[in-house]
């Protein structure tokens, strides 16, 4: 036992097993709410069910605030509908569906909201709708597998040695097509950023960044809108027909401030 | 120099069709591209090249004691062009002179449009004597110009002499709001002999304040002056809007066109001598005046404002239809009328509510003075027996407050249709009669699921891409690396010989300090390692193993026996009686060939 040198013990499989370990307690690490979190999720479903559809969107608000979870925002825009405050339902729903694409609740309740209020939807440019297909995170993923299943094939054989085989370059062209599929999501994902939504009914979209400026015309709640420029409190937002400033806090940033 | 020229000439061209263009003339930003290349080409070029013919004259040339003249100097080129003008000028003692307006105009002569460029100078004596401004030089295109001298005379006890010619510039009012329209007048007065010349190039000076374009009127009528008399003038009347607030400066200044109308038209009325011949081009200005500015209050703001400012009537609202089908459209017209003020005013914004939905079309141009608003309206409902009001609201600078002028709601019978009816006044109670039964609002989700720590997308982040690429980056340096080991393994010689070179350039340094130290035999034995180790990759072999006959096998044939040569014997030798002798030999003076083993192992190892 005692000639086990130290090289042994500590072999790649011993550090690969150790880097293994430690992901899957990362993963199974709890995932963070503090119990307050919960609880406010708890109350605002409470409230909700009570009627008391104000105090359940501000329980829902706190929840979302501390923890962006896409059920809170589902609850949260399903309480501020009931409320009668479209544009921060639209908006709720909205990042419901940019925390997790794929759910059908909060997809369903845009539909239903635009099509009650006759609100239009974003316009999405092709690599935008391309990026709404997954979570930003799994992009992000699919591009590292990608990258790396790429450099790997063409590099791992050549630094041990190996001749390259044909699915080595099969492997390769097939990491090299996810990879560059991912890019346009990921420039997607930059300019959906920058996507938002009216909070308030009748908002005046004003000419100049100033208090006292003139109205270029009014805008309801729910439009969508694209923030082109920042200057002070103001936002520089670029709607489909028109275009002019609003105080940051009337129009809702998807992808928060 | 000949495209910026070229370029000129046909913006000035430009400019002057511009100005000729009749009033319902179409605009330049609604020209078809082929037709605005078209009257580019036949624009009339700009007559560059010509003669400067400098000239300067005192208007009037005789003045009374105190009174004004007005020194005149004219260029003819482009204003531009005038690359050098005298910060200074020539003025002879207690002739008072200061700058005044500069302007360039343009004439047509044989087919070309000839610019003429013209600075002012007001100028006042109280002595009574001839006063001579000499004549001085300025650059034009960087060529030195001579401007003659001139001449102006100042009589006592003549009461009657003309002071200069100048415009005057009448406000309709001098306190005014920042938005506010207001009329503005400028007049040039015929003299006693009732000549009025034309004016044209007519614009007004100062900053904070735009002038309306469109709604310019000129015309030839009797005013009369401040001594009473009655005489004819030349009146251009605009609109001017201030847009900053505090005191606003503004002049007027124009050219003399004699019988030139310009562009335009021109009402005549009354007796007037209009000047024949060619026109003299004297560019006349105004005495400033300033028009008090202030801000629209905040106080006392009504709903449905939206910057109008001025006064405003408002005809009864008029439906297309009395009764309309819900999901159908119904049309609302409004006409509003105001003076100068209306081409300034906003379209009413509809309100949006549950029972109806409005659209605006593109608000029309203001036809005289009254421009009309037309909305469409759709009843979503037929629970809804009139259409919205629409708010509106305007400041009246008269009265100092603002004034509601909104739209009301008119009475219209919905019936019911197709299209979505009788949604609720709550959204959520909307949602129970929603317009299609497939849609509804989703239930709430049992648990916040899927979580992230912010809404922020990675994207969004610089590490993101580092975290990328930087494993990457990585791992492209590990291939290279091992790369370049496959390359040393296969010539091995490099290897050798890079060894080669760190030993030896150690063994060097120990000589060096062996030198400095005078210790003869370190110097000796470290000579003839260094010697060893730069020689043996040559072979290859091992450094020890070589004698002085190898290494003289790497020197060239003709060093063998030179200097070189003999520094390696020398060292060999004593180095061996070192090793096989015991005994020190010559190594004692050896420290004196210190710069020929320098010389030496340079050689050497430049051949590594």
């Amino acid at each position: 036992m005692s000639m086990i040198s130290t090289r042994q013990r500590f072999s790649p499989r011993f550090w690969a097993g150790l880097a293994f370990i430690l992901m899957l307690a990362a993963q199974t690490v709890p995932a963070g709410e503090p119990p307050p979190v919960e609880q406010q999720f708890q109350a605002g479903i409470a409230a909700y069910r009570a009627d008391d559809f104000s105090r359940a969107a501000a329980a829902f608000q706190a929840s979302a605030d501390a923890k962006p979870a896409a059920g809170t925002f589902l609850n949260l825009g399903n309480a501020e509908w009931q409320r009668g405050r479209p544009g921060p339902a639209i908006l709720a729903w909205e990042q419901a569906l940019w925390l997790w694409p794929a759910g059908p609740a909060a997809a369903n309740n845009l539909r239903y909201a635009r099509a009650l209020g006759q609100i239009e939807a974003p316009e999405l440019a092709w690599y935008e709708v391309v990026s709404a297909w997954l979570p930003s995170g799994w992009w992000a993923v699919l591009t590292a597998c990608s990258l790396w299943l790429v450099a790997d094939l063409l590099l791992l054989p050549g630094i041990f040695r190996r001749r390259r085989t044909g699915w080595h370059q099969a492997l390769a062209t097939l990491g090299l097509t996810l990879l560059l599929l991912s890019l346009p999501a990921h420039i997607g994902w930059h300019t959906r950023s920058r996507i938002g939504f009216v909070l308030e009914p009748d908002t005046p979209l004003r000419l100049t960044p100033t208090e006292t400026a003139q109205e270029v015309t009014r805008v309801g709640a729910g439009e969508p809108g694209r923030c082109e420029r920042i200057f002070g409190n103001y936002c520089y937002i670029r709607f489909r027909n028109t275009a002019g400033w609003l105080p940051r806090e009337e129009f809702g940033l998807v992808a928060g401030r | 120099m000949n495209h910026r020229r070229t370029w000129t000439g046909w913006l000035a061209g430009l400019a002057a069709l511009a100005a000729a263009a009749p009033a319902g003339a179409q605009s330049f930003d609604t020209m078809p591209p082929e037709q605005l290349m078209q009257l580019m080409l036949a624009a009339p070029r700009l007559a560059v090249g010509l003669p400067v013919n400098p000239t300067a004259a005192f208007d009037p040339p005789v003045i009374a004691p105190g009174g004004k003249a007005v020194y005149r100097v004219w260029l003819h080129t482009l204003d531009e062009a005038i690359t050098r003008w005298p910060d200074k000028m020539p003025v002879p003692p207690r002739l008072e002179f200061t700058r005044g307006a500069e302007g360039m105009a343009m004439s047509m002569a044989g087919g070309k449009m000839e610019p003429l460029t013209v600075i002012n100078y007001h100028a006042t004596a109280t002595q009574p004597g001839e006063y001579v401004i000499p004549a001085y030089e300025v650059e034009v295109y960087g060529k030195p110009i001579t401007i003659p001298e001139a001449r102006l005379q100042v009589q006592a006890g003549n009461p009657a002499l003309p002071s200069a010619r100048e415009l005057l510039l009448e406000p309709a009012k001098t306190n005014v709001y920042v938005g506010e329209s207001v009329r503005i007048r400028v007049l040039n007065l015929a003299g006693d002999n009732r000549v009025v010349p034309m004016m044209s190039e007519l614009h007004l000076n100062g900053d904070g304040f735009i002038t309306g374009k469109a709604d310019v009127r000129q015309q030839i009528t009797p005013v009369r002056r401040p001594d009473g008399q009655e005489v004819p003038a030349f009146i251009y009347d605009t609109s001017l809007t201030p847009f900053a607030r505090g005191p606003l400066k503004i002049s007027a200044q124009g050219f003399t066109s004699g019988n030139s109308f310009g562009g335009g038209q021109v009402v005549i009325r009354g007796g007037v001598t209009i000047p024949g011949g060619p026109p003299e081009y004297a560019l006349l200005e105004s005495e400033p005046c300033t028009l008090n500015v202030k801000p629209v209050p905040l106080e006392g703001r009504l709903p449905g404002f939206n910057g109008a400012i001025g006064k405003f009537t408002r005809d009864n609202p008029q439906l297309s239809a009395g009764g309309v089908t819900a999901g159908n459209p119904v049309k609302l017209s409004v006409t509003f009328h105001s003076g100068d003020a209306i081409a300034h005013l906003a379209m009413p914004a509809a309100p949006a509510t549950p029972a109806w939905a409005s659209y605006v079309t593109t608000p029309p141009a203001p036809s005289g003075n009254s421009v009309t608003f037309t909305y469409t309206l759709i009843p979503q409902t037929d629970q809804t027996a009139a259409t919205p009001e629409i708010p509106f609201s305007y400041f009246d600078p008269d009265l100092g407050r603002y004034v509601d002028l909104s739209i009301p709601a008119q009475p219209v019978k919905v019936l019911p249709g197709a299209g979505p009816a009788n949604p609720p006044a709550s959204a959520g109670a909307r949602a129970a009669a929603a317009p299609e039964k497939k849609l509804s609002l989703s239930a709430l989700a049992p648990g916040p699921g899927r979580t992230a720590a912010t809404l922020r997308p990675l994207q969004e982040r610089g590490w993101f891409y580092g975290v990328e690429l930087g494993p990457l980056a990585a791992l492209f340096g590990w291939w290279l690396a091992g790369r370049r080991q496959q390359y040393l393994e296969q010539h091995p010689e490099l290897m050798r010989r890079r060894q080669a070179r760190r030993a030896m350039r150690r063994e060097w340094r120990n000589v060096r300090q062996a030198a400095q130290a005078g210790d003869a035999r370190g110097f000796a034995m470290s000579a003839v390692r260094a010697i060893r180790l730069a020689c043996a990759p040559h072979f290859p072999a091992e450094p020890r193993a070589l004698v002085c006959g190898d290494i003289l096998q790497q020197l060239p044939v003709a060093e063998r026996t030179g200097e070189n040569g003999e520094v390696v014997c020398r060292l060999f030798r004593a180095v061996d009686a070192l090793d096989f002798a015991g005994t020190p030999g010559e190594v004692a003076d050896l420290l004196a060939w210190q710069p020929q083993l320098d010389r030496l192992l340079a050689r050497l190892e430049a051949q590594l």
